[in-house]
């Protein structure tokens, strides 16, 4: 039987984040976690993403304190890049291990949704 | 829709963007850049064989740096800017300078004639472009067959060696800026 999310085994695994539920929030850490420094521009082009949806899902992993925001200027045009925060990046190694685990959990032999 | 499959979805998805933003290396003009300063540097050890040392001398460590700039002005204009990436060229660029003055302190010293210092200062490059080809960017392999084949080359013809090699690795860097679409289309700021 597949695993609910409402299933407490599945909000029992450890390093689970709620706000990493989102593909889009779960791609900007993935990809920044593989680059240095991405820019508001190129991460609303490699995630096809409108303005306005970007900016709120960026907002919502700054606040958490996934990712940093640092404002540059080119051709006195401000350019927003964006990094992960050493605490972003262990709390997204930690997700991705948990899903993992989900994955696995659920492809074994035993079925039983859990690790 | 069962949340497995939500989250198999997802990664996909995640799949998908990081594929998008795989960078197949520098900018194509850090490649043009070598290859207009080997066109130059490599036959003048047939034509003026006493300006060589003082040419890379100074287009060594300046074209580190011009390197290094245009690396940096293609991130910014890309949008996606890797430091470590950018510490880890430095490192293995900075470190093969280092053994290439290193070499050359075995010519200063008279144990080894200079054309000996000038080969092995090839087969150094190559070494150098065939491990960046492996653990830094792969089109730099074109860099390390040139150079290997240029070793050969100066070895081999028994006059204007150095400038048929400097012509054999000036087209080996044209082709590894041209292979694998280095020039990835700058995002509007």
């Amino acid at each position: 039987m597949s695993p609910s999310r409402s299933d407490p085994a599945w909000r029992a695994l450890d390093g689970l984040e709620k706000l990493l539920d989102h593909r889009v929030r779960l791609a900007i850490c993935v990809l920044l976690s593989r680059n240095g420094s991405i820019s508001f521009q190129r991460l609303k082009q490699l995630l096809d993403e409108t303005d306005g949806s970007l900016g709120a899902h960026l907002r919502k992993l700054e606040d958490a304190g996934f990712i940093r925001a640092e404002k540059t200027y080119r051709d006195r045009r401000p350019i927003t890049w964006y990094s992960m925060a050493p605490a972003g990046r262990k709390r997204l190694r930690s997700h991705l291990g948990a899903l993992e685990r989900v994955i696995r959990g659920v492809g074994a032999p035993d079925g039983d949704g859990g690790r | 829709m069962n949340d497995t499959r939500r989250i198999e979805e997802d990664l996909e998805y995640v799949r998908g963007a990081v594929a998008r933003s795989e960078r197949p290396g520098g900018p194509r003009s850090i490649y043009w850049f070598w290859a207009v300063v080997v066109l130059v540097g490599f036959p003048l050890a047939d034509l003026a064989p006493d300006l060589v040392g003082w040419y890379w001398a100074v287009l060594g460590p300046v074209g580190g740096l011009i390197s290094a700039r245009l690396g940096w002005k293609h991130a910014r204009a890309t949008g996606q800017a890797d430091r470590d990436l950018g510490h880890r060229h430095m490192l293995h660029w900075t470190g093969l300078m280092v053994v290439i003055f290193a070499s050359v302190v075995m010519g200063i010293a008279g144990r080894v004639s200079w054309d000996a210092v000038d080969l092995m200062i090839v087969l150094l490059l190559t070494l150098s472009y065939f491990l960046a080809g492996v653990h830094l960017d792969r089109r730099m392999m074109w860099g390390a067959g040139a150079m290997l084949a240029a070793y050969f080359l100066a070895l081999a013809l028994p006059a204007w060696g150095w400038t048929v090699s400097g012509v054999v690795v000036a087209t080996g860097l044209v082709i590894a800026g041209t292979s694998g679409g280095g020039a990835r289309v700058a995002v509007p700021q």
